[in-house]
């Protein structure tokens, strides 16, 4: 393979890779109501208030509220809209935030090939543990890196119109401190190049044409100029009161070596990041060389480069700060490494031990939140920090108020690749539940064969606000009205495969069925009536059919006996995971079932469902 | 109809009423760290004429703040809550429940688990009208640790590619028409319905191909009887001749190949 492909291959692995550790992001739901409660008493919106929201919960609801129409000097007017109202967009219209995320992550690798025409620059950039970082959050700081890379990649290309107005977007997603100087490197460069005062004045147009794109969001609803530009003194005033004191040692030691002081939880304190990687050392190093490069492609992303960072040494640093020249810095270092590929090989290794704590993330900083949650008794964070099942168990509204918060055990788990609250109890208390299950057989053995039993019973459930899982007979799936009545259950309800042969799955199967037999018979409802292959036959064809009338295979099955066999073969090839068997009863006409925990539910063992054992499931009563 | 069932149809029957509920649903419900009841009814069955006790049951629940829970999600809480292990000891009422056993002295019961003891129709067809699930000794058999007709087959595999290998002039085509031919032999079936001679070959359990011999070809399911109780040749120990046969055929075809990478190999010196 050629090492072009090899590269081309790799970049796809990894993003592959990078996609299935930020798996949670694909499934993850903007809930308006909860971030609009969150905002407003914020400490935004109420001084001293213990509910803190981060930046970038600020953003992705802010920019919900742009697209709704909120004029951008209302609310968050010190940080222009452009950055936020995409979050919004993908928040309102696909219900999740990071969709915008992948796309400016996307857009800056395909950014950063049109500027370097290297799949190594792609590469390096891509395993770049502070930008991959940014793909589970909705700051604003890897648009703003897409915005230079667009004014860097048309700067190069001689579209100087473009390049003003992609700089010009640039400072309208985050505050445009960083701005000027990327016109004065740009002027110089684009003077040395052309020598054209047209082409200079062109660029210098762009810049603020682009800014005032970046506004689009207002002046759909505000057409006049005049407020906008008088508005800008409230921007203007914000900032000059920010109170923000810069700290140059911050910067250097931040990317040196990995140390930078700042506010942790009202104190300053030193820290680290886990997104550091060598690369950040080893390439300032070698932009400041190419500084005095003869090459003036690579002599003006010296200079950007450079210019960002001196402006960082005069601001309140934080390492996000840097995500927008790292992928310049990435070009730099590939460019002088052109020759001597084994360099870049090393760089990539050290991407990749760096990599490793943002894709695979300790818990921590949920642990820290959880505290911190529960000391300014702000609970609804921690219950949105639950878990899917968390979350269907308990009910947002007051959620831990009643909670004697010093006793209960926090227990955390993976969802999805991102930490979760998948349970918080009292561990000498008492967790209670009662488990609804309704087996529903075929409309032939009802004795109203009218749909009303079952409407009654999921009314009655419903009613009482209750969940339940209904175990549906294989001879259910052909009865499109009752298939129908139950595909319109509410997403309390779970449904469930029960476990009965039929003389039509037998045939469907292709097994034989003893029909002389009633069909309550246990040598033929029973999948233990059966020979081994004749089992696989015939639990595949229910769950076939499942999945065809559901679109999914069922997580739970039940029927009064359940031999081991099939409880297995149901468990891991299907993923079965919960069982319902009949409680200890020694003589009934047809069966007998004894020996079980009493009334209690249990792991069974995986060769006798009747005993407690290892398997992946629980089997209730 | 079970005793100590929590079932509205259950103890409806026996004139018990919804306090009857109330009082066994607290005591399973008391176990130490999490209490559990199950609750339902047979749609259209047992449900016909004990709505109003169910609906009572789910307002008790709700009344009580007794967390509903569908069983997948009862089974992830469950193995969270005892950090996917059972717990080691439960005690709900009179019973002391322990993965190696159960006890109830106040009734005299003691049920030791044993692993090495499994029911029947793990491995095999129960066919019985009683479906016998007492966990007892006299219902129980041993574990078996090896699956000894997967042994067998293997065993045969390795004796027909033993056989390829020796001897190698053995034909690829007789050697898969055998096969063919067993495999006919296993599914030839003869019967008389309705006084029509049938024979052919049953290609699954009810697929009939072959000839009626008043009215011609026939290609069509049998019903259940019919198909079962055709009458067939007893060769069924044919059946294990065939894993000798794909020893074979596996072993030519992996001759072929070595032979002719080795015959590339010498050409290309």
């Amino acid at each position: 393979m050629k090492g072009k492909n090899r590269l081309i291959l790799l970049i796809f692995g990894t993003l592959a890779v990078i996609g299935f550790c930020f798996r949670w992001t694909f499934v993850y739901k903007f809930d308006p109501v909860y971030w609009e409660n969150f905002y407003y008493t914020s400490q935004w919106n109420i001084p001293n208030s213990q509910r803190v929201i981060g930046d970038e919960g600020v953003y992705r609801y802010i920019g919900y509220r742009r697209v709704n129409g909120e004029n951008p000097f209302n609310v968050d007017y010190w940080v222009p809209p452009m950055g936020k109202f995409f979050y919004g967009l993908s928040a309102k219209y696909l219900s999740n935030p990071y969709w915008t995320s992948w796309g400016w992550y996307l857009l800056l690798l395909i950014a950063i090939y049109g500027i370097s025409k290297s799949w190594w620059a792609v590469l390096i950039l891509m395993t770049n543990p502070l930008i991959v970082s940014q793909i589970g959050l909705t700051m604003l700081d890897l648009p703003q890196a897409v915005m230079l890379a667009g004014q860097i990649y048309f700067i190069l290309s001689g579209n100087y119109v473009l390049s003003g107005l992609f700089l010009g977007l640039m400072m309208g997603i985050k505050i445009g401190y960083f701005g000027p100087v990327i016109v004065v490197i740009g002027t110089c460069y684009l003077w040395k190049r052309t020598k054209s005062f047209i082409e200079v004045i062109k660029y210098l147009i762009a810049v603020p044409l682009g800014y005032t794109l970046s506004y689009f969001c207002y002046f759909a609803v505000h057409p006049n100029p005049i407020p906008w530009i008088r508005l800008h003194e409230k921007i203007i005033t914000f900032w000059k009161n920010s109170g923000a004191s810069p700290n140059p040692i911050n910067t250097v030691g931040y990317i040196l070596i990995n140390k930078y002081n700042q506010v942790l939880e009202g104190g300053r304190v030193w820290m680290s990041a886990r997104e550091w990687t060598l690369l950040l050392p080893i390439s300032l190093c070698i932009t400041f060389k190419e500084l005095w490069s003869k090459n003036d492609k690579q002599k003006y992303l010296s200079l950007v480069a450079m210019g960002w960072i001196i402006l960082c040494l005069l601001i309140d640093f934080w390492p996000r700060y840097l995500i927008s020249v790292v992928p310049v810095l990435t070009i730099v270092t590939v460019n002088f490494f052109e020759k001597h590929k084994q360099w870049l090989w090393v760089i990539l290794l050290m991407n990749l031990w760096g990599l490793r704590a943002v894709l695979n993330p300790t818990l921590e900083p949920e642990i820290r939140q959880v505290e911190r949650s529960i000391k300014y008794k702000t609970y609804k964070e921690i219950y949105q920090m639950g878990s899917s099942s968390f979350k269907m168990r308990f009910k947002e509204e007051g959620y831990g108020t009643n909670l004697d918060w010093e006793k209960m055990k926090i227990i955390y788990k993976k969802e999805n690749n991102k930490w979760v609250i998948s349970d918080i109890y009292n561990p000498n208390g008492m967790e209670r539940y009662a488990t609804i299950v309704n087996p529903v057989r075929s409309r032939q053995l009802w004795k109203d064969k009218s749909l009303a039993p079952i409407a009654a019973q999921y009314g009655a459930i419903k009613n009482n606000g209750l969940m339940a899982t209904w175990l549906l007979q294989n001879d259910v799936l052909v009865d499109k009205e009752l298939v129908n009545k139950i595909k319109s259950f509410d997403e309390n309800q779970e449904l469930g495969i029960f476990i009965e042969v039929s003389k039509d799955l037998a045939y469907k199967s292709r097994v034989y069925y003893p029909t002389e037999t009633e069909w309550y018979s246990p040598k033929a409802v029973f999948l233990s009536a059966y020979e081994i292959g004749d089992r696989k036959k015939l639990i595949d064809r229910m769950m076939t059919n499942f999945k065809n009338t559901f679109g999914y295979f069922p997580k739970s099955a039940g029927a009064w006996w359940i031999d081991s066999f099939s409880q297995q073969y149901l468990e891991n090839k299907y993923g079965v995971r919960s069982f319902l068997i009949c409680a200890d009863q020694r003589t009934t006409d047809k069966y007998g079932i004894w020996g079980q925990w009493w009334g209690y539910p249990y792991i069974p063992s995986p060769s006798n469902i009747l005993i407690p054992g290892e398997s992946n499931s629980v089997v209730i009563q | 109809m079970s005793n100590y069932s929590l079932q509205a149809n259950d103890y409806s029957s026996q004139g018990l009423d919804i306090k009857y509920f109330e009082d066994l649903a607290t005591k399973y419900l008391s176990v130490d760290k999490l209490g559990q009841i199950t609750i339902g009814l047979e749609v259209g069955m047992e449900s016909v004429g004990n709505e109003a006790e169910f609906e009572k049951q789910l307002k008790w629940i709700a009344d009580n703040k007794i967390t509903s829970l569908r069983m997948k999600d009862f089974a992830t809480q469950y193995r969270e809550i005892y950090n996917n292990k059972n717990p080691e000891k439960v005690v709900l009422g009179d019973w002391v429940l322990t993965p190696k056993q159960r006890i109830n002295e106040k009734l005299g019961e003691k049920i030791v688990y044993q692993n090495d003891l499994v029911f029947k129709d793990l491995y095999e067809k129960d066919g019985s009208d009683f479906l016998n699930r007492i966990y007892a000794p006299e219902n129980l058999i041993k574990k078996k640790l090896i699956d000894v007709e997967t042994v067998l087959k293997l065993l045969l595999i390795m004796v027909g590619i033993l056989i390829a290998i020796k001897f190698k002039k053995i034909n690829l085509l007789l050697i898969m028409g055998l096969g063919i031919m067993i495999w006919i032999v296993l599914r030839a079936r003869y019967s008389v319905i309705d006084g029509q001679k049938i024979a052919g070959l049953l290609i699954d359990n009810f697929r009939f191909v072959g000839i009626n011999l008043s009215s011609g070809l026939m290609n069509m399911d049998l019903s259940n009887v019919v198909a079962k109780s055709m009458i067939k040749l007893k060769l069924d120990w044919l059946y294990f001749t065939n894993w000798i046969i794909f020893g074979i055929i596996g072993g030519k075809i992996y001759g072929r190949i070595v032979g002719k990478r080795t015959k590339n190999k010498t050409g290309q010196r």
